[in-house]
């Protein structure tokens, strides 16, 4: 599949800006065949801009430098990328016997460690055993089958509902409110994957639109599940999908907060501050 | 020499502490001679003499800190600094130097290991949830070698010595320790202040550290023969800014702050008149918190956007590397035998001292039913705040430590009150010589291939009486530090 | 050099001069007022200090208390005595570990006796001894800049801020008081010996009235004061002789061989260049037109400066 991306956003400020620097996670995960073209990049101000690979060889760090003075900075990226068709049910399971002993080593254990460990730090996506007694794993069936067990007790009890939760918003809120967007849905089920032992990430990216699924004007967020043998499984818990060719990948971290599509810092004196992006995913062939 | 005035006071020692003055028998260590009979000479009046002419030095060359308490403008101090050196002789002193250097290259290697193949975890030497649930375990720094394959390039392991006369290692700093331009400034004043004294005993000399650092500096930057090396400070307003720019002056390089350098395509300039200028290794004395807003504490302005970017990217050395913290937890610290151990395949040279992690059952057990013998520690604070010493506490005061550590068990250790050993110091005010507890901070340098401990190093000293906090910060001072 | 030190030593170097002069000025014009030939209203004296110091008081304030105060210890007023000593001092405490100690010491030493000083004893009787200690601690804070400074790039940077502000000062100086001589009633204005009066007073508020008069052989008329002060080149406190320094101390930053021409070093060396081949008499055609204009163009000087080398 071929899709041209489109990230735009506009940044207005109470006051006037003399300079900023900013970091943007928007390009794709260069990974698995996917292939994204050289970014187009262009601002409303004068600066420069240049792309890191620093962090990871897969992933690209957009970075723009300014000196101007303005009081609203509009910003917009697009990129041509080509993703390999793949079928995500069209993979080759580890028994489950020797998942189990994959799964209990503590080599698998360690190695994961990050991504199965619940850290009180880290509030997004932490949720007490109390909030999480609402969803169970069950017992039988190897560790695709319980993940997806899981997803679908996770989007059966939350309502999708955009405007009510903000970036900020932590998992044990959103079981309160019981809605949330895409980012809601993926915190809470990294807390209860978590809780269950299991390595998960979150993840941003791109969603296809032309279909009618949740997400598609925004940046997309979903889980990526360590399997033994397999890898890394994306699993979607908005749309109660396994992650296919429709998902372009940009990035993975613990949460929310180390996939932040903007990171910026600006010099004002401004305390209020507007920033609205959309997102267009087309395809092109 | 027996019985024979000490100081010309009635200096007496006292009972149950080791006594680095004099023995139990009363008689001067031998190492102590030649400084007690050039003091047999002196009087109250000379002391007091002694101590102003070291007020000025220290006042006119501006070698103050800033003292955080509850007086919320703080204020500007002259480090106190007390005359009276302590000295260690060098055959113990190569002990010590050959502990720090056993204790920091394992630090090095345990880090090294955490941020790869975390071999110690899947052995179960060191429990993978205290680890990972520090918060100085820094996942950006997963999976990334910096330069030389070093982390804790500039270390600072406290020592303290209790009344069996052994060294016990109270706790490892490998963040951002400081001190070490005090260590330099009280040799200044001291060999001022006691010339004949000072040749007479020859201690082993310190004067060279900032070459040391600067050649450890450079020994760990990204390629090139002529690296640009600088200090990174948090400013004027922060309480070892003296020493941010002592150090800098010292070593001849720049001092900067985080709005002095930009990261453009991943390589970190300063901006002079001149337009911008390449820098290779940044000694900084910013916590990793407040590094660069973009990867870390957003709100932070003290450091340098993009610079972590940088530094991942391999085009500038940070001295020392982020993530270090997750080693001087003090929760680690009970399990550093077995840390040495297993890097090392060595027996730690310098003991530590027995530690109950609260967050292990069987430890908190002991713990709350010992609060009054134990010295309970909160394990992420620095500068002495947050302890608790168990012998002067009140039934409600020993409640209120349960209460604490109960809401809160992983952030707890313990350890038996140590008897830190006692030392003469001059106490103003009252004009006599009465003994004072003290610590010992030693220095340790780390470079590609390369290792050296300052000798001596930064002796504190509570000069409350029967204080046992040292730190700057809660109104300790310092004294010279002699090998010889 | 880093930017923000290169800006906190040049920034320091205008403060301690706009210091000096402000004092100086208020010491010769109030004190001089008393013995004037036809005696001088208590207002003209204080507009004139005003005026100097660029601040202003609503009417129903302006009182000779309220003016002192304002010009000395008032920091709201940016152009005050006290604002320019803290600035002084905060700049060369950000600069602490490249100029010598003992500049930082008399630096800090002057803005302890100003923080310290009896405001009210200053307002009352204390006017000639805070004026005239300042003049002094300051004149030692500028010996140990030329004596125990390197004279290297740090050097030259404070010098720069210095010249400067020393030729914006003077140009300041000479505008104040032809607009003082400009308000004088008709019977003062003809009165040769008020003009000779106001003369001496500028003249020492600069510091320039000895020399000038050994210089002339006779006591300064208008046109010897004003050559004095805009063109002798030998002389250190004429505008002339500071944009030279200015031209110097620019080159050993810029090190250009051919400077462009929207650069400061440009605009000073074609200040200079213009200047002194210009006589008194052109200047006279439009003396205000030229003051204003030379005025102008220090001030964009110092603008292209910071913009040049000076900003972060």
């Amino acid at each position: 599949m071929q899709y041209k991306l489109e990230y735009s956003a506009t940044n207005k400020y109470a006051q006037p800006v003399w300079g900023a620097y900013m970091k943007f996670l928007i390009h794709p995960y260069a990974a698995f065949g996917v292939q994204a073209s050289f970014p187009f990049f262009q601002t409303s101000a004068d600066g420069s801009w240049w792309t890191s690979n620093s962090r990871k060889q897969e992933v690209t760090e957009l970075f723009f430098k300014t000196e101007m003075r303005f009081n609203s900075l509009d910003i917009l990226y697009s990129t041509d990328v080509f993703v390999p068709e793949v079928n995500p049910f069209e993979r080759e399971w580890l028994q489950v016997t020797k998942e189990k002993a994959v799964l209990n080593s503590e080599a698998w254990i360690v190695d994961n460690y990050k991504y199965i460990f619940s850290s009180k730090h880290r509030l997004k996506s932490f949720l007490s055993a109390e909030e999480m007694s609402v969803f169970s794993m069950p017992n039988k069936g190897n560790l695709i089958e319980k993940i997806i067990a899981l997803r679908d007790q996770l989007h059966a009890y939350l309502e999708f509902a955009p405007g009510v939760t903000t970036t900020q918003t932590t998992a044990s809120e959103v079981m309160q409110m019981k809605q949330g967007v895409c980012q809601d849905f993926v915190h809470v089920f990294l807390a209860v994957l978590r809780n269950n032992g299991i390595a998960a990430r979150y993840t941003s990216g791109y969603l296809h639109e032309g279909k009618d699924m949740r997400g598609a004007s925004q940046l997309h967020a979903w889980v990526e599940c360590h399997v033994p043998d397999v890898g890394w499984v994306g699993i979607d818990p908005s749309n109660k999908l396994l992650v296919d060719h429709n998902y372009v990948k940009i990035c993975h971290g613990y949460d929310y907060d180390d996939c932040m599509p903007l990171r910026g810092v600006v010099n004002t004196y401004a305390l209020n501050q507007s920033s609205n992006y959309q997102v267009k995913v087309q395809q092109i062939q | 020499m027996k019985n024979q005035n000490l100081f010309n006071s009635n200096y007496a020692p006292k009972n149950g502490v080791y006594d680095e003055y004099v023995g139990d028998d009363k008689i001067v260590r031998l190492h102590y001679n030649a400084l007690s009979q050039q003091f047999s000479e002196y009087n109250t009046q000379d002391y007091c003499k002694f101590n102003e002419e070291a007020k000025i030095v220290f006042f006119n060359e501006g070698i103050t800190f800033a003292v955080y308490s509850d007086n919320p403008l703080g204020s500007e101090k002259i480090f106190p600094f007390d005359f009276i050196p302590r000295i260690i002789d060098h055959k113990e002193w190569n002990k010590i130097e050959k502990g720090a250097i056993q204790r920091n290259r394992a630090i090095n290697e345990f880090l090294k290991d955490l941020y790869h193949d975390k071999k110690i975890l899947k052995d179960g030497i060191v429990p993978k949830e205290l680890i990972y649930s520090s918060v100085n375990m820094s996942p950006v720094m997963e999976g990334f070698m910096p330069k030389g394959g070093i982390y804790n390039h500039i270390s600072g392991t406290d020592l303290i010595r209790h009344n069996d006369g052994e060294y016990y290692v109270l706790e490892d700093n490998v963040r951002c320790p400081s001190g070490v331009s005090y260590v330099l400034a009280n040799r200044n004043t001291l060999k001022k202040t006691f010339p004949k004294l000072f040749s007479k005993c020859q201690p082993q000399p310190i004067i060279d550290y900032p070459e040391k650092l600067l050649t450890m500096l450079q020994s760990v930057s990204p390629g090139i023969s002529a690296p640009n090396c600088v200090v990174l400070t948090p400013g004027m307003y922060n309480s070892a800014y003296f020493e941010h720019s002592f150090l800098a002056q010292s070593m001849g390089v720049e001092l900067v702050e985080g709005r002095d350098l930009f990261v453009k395509n991943d390589v970190v300039y300063m901006k002079t008149i001149h337009g911008p200028e390449r820098v290779h290794v940044i000694y900084r004395r910013i916590d990793d918190p407040f590094l660069d807003p973009l990867m870390f504490n957003p709100d932070s302005v003290l450091g340098t956007p993009g610079l972590m970017s940088a530094y991942l990217a391999g085009n500038v050395t940070l001295v020392n590397a982020p993530g270090t913290g997750v080693a001087d937890d003090k929760a680690v610290y009970a399990y550093m035998p077995e840390i040495i151990k297993y890097y090392l395949g060595e027996e730690q040279i310098l003991k530590n001292v027995p530690t109950y992690r609260c967050g292990v059952d069987d430890d908190f057990k002991y713990v709350m039913e010992n609060i009054d013998k134990l010295v309970v520690k909160p394990v992420d604070e620095s500068g002495g705040y947050g302890i608790s010493i168990g012998n002067t506490l009140t039934k409600e005061q020993i409640e209120e430590v349960k209460v604490n550590i109960k809401s809160n068990r992983r952030k707890y250790i313990a350890q038996p009150i140590m008897s830190l050993s006692v030392h003469p110091t001059f106490i103003e005010g009252e004009d006599t010589i009465e003994p004072r507890h003290i610590d010992l901070r030693t220095f340790c340098l780390l470079g590609k291939n390369s290792e050296y401990v300052l000798p001596g190093g930064l002796t504190r000293v509570a000069l409350k009486r029967g204080n046992l906090i040292v730190n700057s910060s809660q109104g300790g001072g310092s004294k010279d530090t002699w090998v010889i | 050099m880093l930017s923000r030190i290169a800006n906190n030593l040049f920034w320091m170097g205008r403060y301690i001069e706009r210091i000096e002069h402000t004092a100086r000025y208020t010491k010769v014009n109030y004190f001089s007022a008393m013995d004037a030939p036809i005696s001088i209203q208590k207002e003209f004296v204080l507009n004139s200090i005003l005026k100097m110091n660029g601040s202003s008081l609503p009417k129903k304030d302006f009182n000779e208390q309220n003016v002192l105060q304002l010009i000395a210890f008032d920091k709201k007023n940016p152009g005050s005595i006290i604002s320019s000593v803290i600035n002084a001092r905060e700049n060369a405490r950000g600069a602490r570990d490249i100029i010598s100690t003992e500049l930082w010491e008399t630096i800090n030493k002057y803005y302890h006796f100003v923080l310290n000083y009896d405001q009210q004893l200053y307002k009352t009787t204390g006017l000639f001894d805070f004026t005239q200690n300042s003049i002094e601690q300051l004149t030692i804070v500028k010996g140990q800049m030329d004596a125990t400074l390197v004279h290297n790039e740090a050097w030259s940077i404070i010098k720069l801020g210095l010249y400067l502000e020393r030729a914006a000062q003077i140009l300041r100086a000479i505008k104040t008081k032809m607009d003082d001589i400009a308000s004088l009633r008709l019977d003062e204005k003809e009165s040769a010996s008020m003009l000779s009066h106001q003369l001496a007073a500028m003249m020492r508020g600069l510091e320039s009235f000895d020399m000038s008069r050994k210089h002339y052989r006779r006591a300064p008329n208008l046109n010897d004061s004003l050559e004095f002060l805009l063109l002798n080149d030998r002389f250190p406190r004429s505008v002339l002789s500071c944009l030279r320094k200015v031209t110097e101390q620019i080159h050993v930053i810029s090190a250009a061989k051919t400077p462009s021409k929207d650069s400061a070093e440009f605009l000073a060396n074609k200040k200079y260049s213009g200047l002194k081949h210009l006589t008194i008499e052109e200047i006279n055609e439009d003396l205000n037109g030229f003051i204003n204009k030379t005025q102008n163009d220090i001030y964009l000087i110092g603008v292209k400066l910071v913009d040049e080398y000076f900003s972060f």
